[in-house]
């Protein structure tokens, strides 16, 4: 079986006390609290792994303890060829350990393995648990004026109505930035509300002059909650429904991650049919995130004419897109067992003919942004992320391929249709903002191809599989899909009453954010917004919860009815005697 | 009577610039292969600007509210300090109309964009108004080393003076130290625009629009004209020096003026429009040498006498 000699190898190393099987390529192994950090180290660098996600967990009804699973991808280091493990033997390890909520502490994994440290600081923020050793103890989740001592996912925590006084604008306390030594160094924030990428963030860049010497960062100030929203809510066709709205592009790969997290928990496998379409729509997808990306790196350089005319290309993407699944965004299709649209003949006939025309117009602009020395001059050398650097962190997507290492969930770990459509993983040397856009210009070609194949080998049956199932509480799995910006990882634990006990939702730019300060070093102001963007961030996806504005000290529960009705009329707000 | 045609001249100006501007933004639209919006719409921009309030940070001073009212001012002065309805026969006027008093104005311009910047204390602003110093540096030895070859040939600087020596051909193409200047000239007075891929101090991504970011409603819209004024003067004074058409008949020489100045501005998205923008320290410098070996080339060429 696969993963089993990773699990003896550890075995040599620590002692495992259990080993569970919860799918074919996916293992857990139990260790003691002290032997955690050696264990996630010893995969992650001697056998080869990549940190694809962290989940703590509030296990205490069930046996008395938190949880901690470390999800290793094992794939190889991949630092130089041949440094890969066997096609056949790549698999997932997640290695877990038990916290006694006497102590609620454990012993910090990052000074060995420094990938870890965001997920760390959000297990203190979620659930308290504290990381001995873990050298940046700031918050990361919560905003600065939450109060100290309530971590929101515990499951006694707090009722769901419950919201937090809010502190006047003036009272709230300042985030402390990690500031660089020295005299002569100017604080440049670029955020909260950086006017150009629409979405909060802050990015606090120290320079000297206009050399940006260190950077650090604040994000969240968006956080929707999404994961406690789920937890013994929604039954698993909402599930879907919620997970596309953690992103705005990629939406479609979230919902496909969380739905086969929780198909591989029961083991349900779906239609052949279902599987192409659904690797179409993430493909699709991936054409029309990428496309806006390029485009917005051109942008951000004052190139406004690139930009227009790769928009005028990721208009038929949204036309092929609308053919796939009735709407111009892939946005509500994916249920349990199946899908809920089939395509027709007629309309992959004309999602075909799209296609040639985006793979020509494609390659007329991308030559013409080749031709242009100016805008390479400003794409060459600029943000380089070095080789070690995306190693230590675990960075995903392009952001990963474009430093030359061949990372890439549908090659590493292929899912769904993936196992029959040939591709080549585009890998470029450089680590620039030119590597990772050329990464991606190279993606569309596969994109392209891969949607073809799929058109051409799709079978003839049912899309969807009535799923009479049962889940078993207490089980979980991990799903994972390659979104445009990286593998979107899911981990779903099953709870009683076919309901959700925990769900863990991990966006591919999480990975990539604790690499970025590393990106900006040395670099000038100018190139500050381009960087951010070549990393394609998505600030919506890292952020899980929503703010919600009580400006009096009233409060009102609005029920579902008002709402509607409000919504349907435009008349009598609800919200008026709170004004 | 010259200071009627002169207030003519201004107000003229002020209300063609923003066609040509609407025009400009029309033709850049097609060439990214959109419709566009109409060529009328500089002009409701600024009338939308005009009728909304201003709101400014609590840590700025009395120069940055006054600040729209003098860069406005002293761009309406350097358009006015062109001989453009006026000529060597109006005696008040001409004797304002000089090489140097432009330079002085385009000067003050920039020294009030950049002390209104610093004033905000916001850093983009801040890093706005060093990144427009900076291309004063670029820019003003390469203008003046041109308009000294100008000066020496002609012999004096009183504009309408060279403009009526070059018109009757005493002067001008025939000396190759003039027609050389005249290339450098044209250089650096595009990049006096703040054009693309010249707009550094009010690049809208990196610098979130820099010193402008800071302004809103009229005074926005004040300050929108005065950089229209400004950019219509810069290339102006190129005309004046290096095409002079003027006619006998002020309007008639106003409209051709005016016609040949938006001319220009709207050929000018055939560099703005195309390519990224540069950065301070790698393509600004590198493009501005070669405009100041030309200049240089022009002075050496008037020192040996051609």
């Amino acid at each position: 079986m696969k993963c089993d000699i990773f699990i003896e190898a550890l075995g040599q190393r620590v002692k495992v006390l259990e080993v569970t099987r919860q799918y074919e390529d996916q293992v857990t192994a139990l260790v003691e609290l002290n032997d955690l950090p050696e264990a996630v180290r010893f995969l992650y660098y001697d056998m080869g792994g990549y940190l694809s996600t962290m989940i703590p967990n509030d296990e205490r009804e069930i046996n008395k303890h938190f949880a901690l699973y470390y999800v290793l991808s094992m794939e190889g280091g991949k630092m130089f060829e041949g440094d890969e493990v066997a096609q056949d033997e790549k698999c997932f390890v997640t290695v877990k350990t038990l916290i006694s909520p006497d102590t609620l502490t454990y012993p910090s994994v990052t000074p060995k393995v420094p990938a870890c440290v965001w997920y760390e600081r959000e297990a203190y923020d979620m659930f308290g648990l504290i990381a001995e050793g873990l050298p940046d103890k700031r918050r990361l989740v919560l905003s600065d004026d939450w109060p100290d001592n309530l971590h929101p996912l515990r499951k006694d925590a707090m009722d769901y109505r419950y919201r937090p006084d809010m502190k006047e604008h003036y009272m709230e306390p300042e985030f402390d930035f990690l500031r660089p030594e020295g005299s002569g160094v100017i604080d440049v924030p670029l955020g909260p509300l950086h006017i150009t990428a629409d979405e909060p963030g802050h990015f606090r860049l120290f320079c000297d002059g206009d050399t940006i010497i260190d950077a650090d960062y604040r994000l969240f100030y968006q956080h929707r909650g999404m994961e406690k929203l789920a937890e013994n809510r929604m039954n698993y066709d909402q599930m879907g429904y919620l997970a596309e709205r953690v992103c705005g592009i990629c939406g479609y790969a979230h919902a496909i991650a969380c739905i086969e997290s929780a198909e591989k928990a029961i083991n349900l496998e779906i239609p052949a049919r279902a599987q192409a379409i659904r690797i179409i729509c993430s493909e699709i997808e991936r054409l029309h995130s990428h496309l806006l990306n390029i485009g917005l790196a051109c942008e951000v350089t004052g190139n406004y004419n690139a930009f227009m005319h790769i928009f005028r290309i990721r208009e038929y993407s949204m036309k092929l897109a609308e053919l796939v699944t009735g709407g111009r965004k892939t946005y509500g299709n994916v249920v349990m067992g199946g899908l809920r649209r089939d395509m027709t003949g007629v309309e992959i006939k004309e999602s075909l003919q799209i296609l040639n025309i985006i793979e020509a117009q494609v390659d007329e602009v991308w030559d013409a942004v080749m031709d242009d020395k100016r805008q390479m001059r400003r794409w060459k050398g600029v943000g380089i992320l070095d080789k070690q650097v995306a190693r230590d962190f675990s960075a995903v997507g392009p952001n990963i391929r474009g430093s030359g290492i061949k990372r890439d969930t549908r090659y590493d770990h292929p899912y769904d249709f993936f196992k029959q459509v040939k591709f080549d993983v585009a890998v470029v040397e450089g680590g620039d903002v030119f590597a990772r856009e050329t990464v991606r210009y190279l993606e569309l070609k596969s994109s392209v191809s891969i949607i073809r194949q799929c058109f051409e080998m799709m079978p003839q049956t049912a899309i969807i599989v009535d799923p009479k199932f049962h889940v078993k509480p207490e089980n979980y799995a991990l799903a994972y899909v390659e979104a445009p910006r990286g593998d979107n990882v899911h981990w779903i634990m099953q709870g009683s009453a076919q309901k959700v006990f925990r769900w863990r939702c991990r966006a591919a730019t999480y990975n990539n954010w604790p690499s970025l300060r590393f990106q900006f070093r040395g670099n000038t102001i100018a190139d500050a917004a381009l960087i951010v963007c070549s990393l394609d961030p998505c600030y919506s996806c890292t952020e899980r919860v929503t703010v919600v504005d009580v400006k009096s000290k009233k409060s009102k529960i609005l029920t579902n009815k008002d709402l509607k009705n409000f919504s349907r009329t435009q008349k009598n707000s609800p919200l008026k005697d709170l004004r | 009577m010259d200071f009627f045609y002169i207030s003519l001249q201004l107000i003229s100006a002020i209300i063609v610039a923003p066609l040509f501007d609407g025009i400009a933004r029309k033709l850049r639209a097609k060439f990214q292969s959109r419709i566009g919006p109409s060529i009328f719409q500089t002009y409701y921009d600024i009338y939308k600007l005009l009728k909304r309030g201003r709101t400014k940070s609590h840590s700025t001073s009395y120069i940055y509210q006054i600040s729209p009212y003098v860069l406005f001012i002293s761009a309406a002065g350097m358009f006015c300090a062109l001989p453009v309805t006026y000529g060597i026969n109006s005696s008040v006027l001409s004797q304002f109309s000089d090489i140097f008093v432009l330079l002085y104005l385009g000067a003050l311009f920039r020294f009030i964009f950049i002390v209104a910047g610093i004033d905000t204390s916001n850093p983009y602003a801040g890093v706005s108004a060093s990144r427009e110093g900076t291309v004063g540096f670029y820019t003003e030895e390469v203008a003046v080393i041109c308009l000294i070859v100008v000066m020496m040939g002609a012999g004096s600087t009183n504009l309408p003076f060279i403009t009526n020596l070059i018109q009757h051909g005493l002067y001008g193409y025939a000396v190759p130290s003039f027609s050389i200047a005249a290339t450098a000239f044209l250089w650096v007075m595009y990049v006096e625009t703040g054009r693309k891929p010249y707009d550094l101090a009010e690049a809208e991504q990196e610098l979130q629009e820099g010193v402008l970011g800071e302004f809103c409603g009229k005074d926005f819209a004040l300050i929108d004209i005065a950089i229209l004024l400004k950019q219509f003067a810069v290339l102006g004074f190129f005309l004046v020096i290096f095409i002079p058409w003027r006619f006998e008949n002020p309007i008639l020489s106003l409209l051709v003026f005016l016609a040949e100045v938006g001319f220009l501005y709207v050929m000018a998205v055939f560099i703005d429009n195309f390519g990224p923008r540069f950065t301070i320290n790698k393509g600004m410098k590198r493009t501005m040498l070669f405009a100041l070996a030309i200049s240089c080339t022009s002075l050496v060429l008037y020192i040996m006498g051609i």
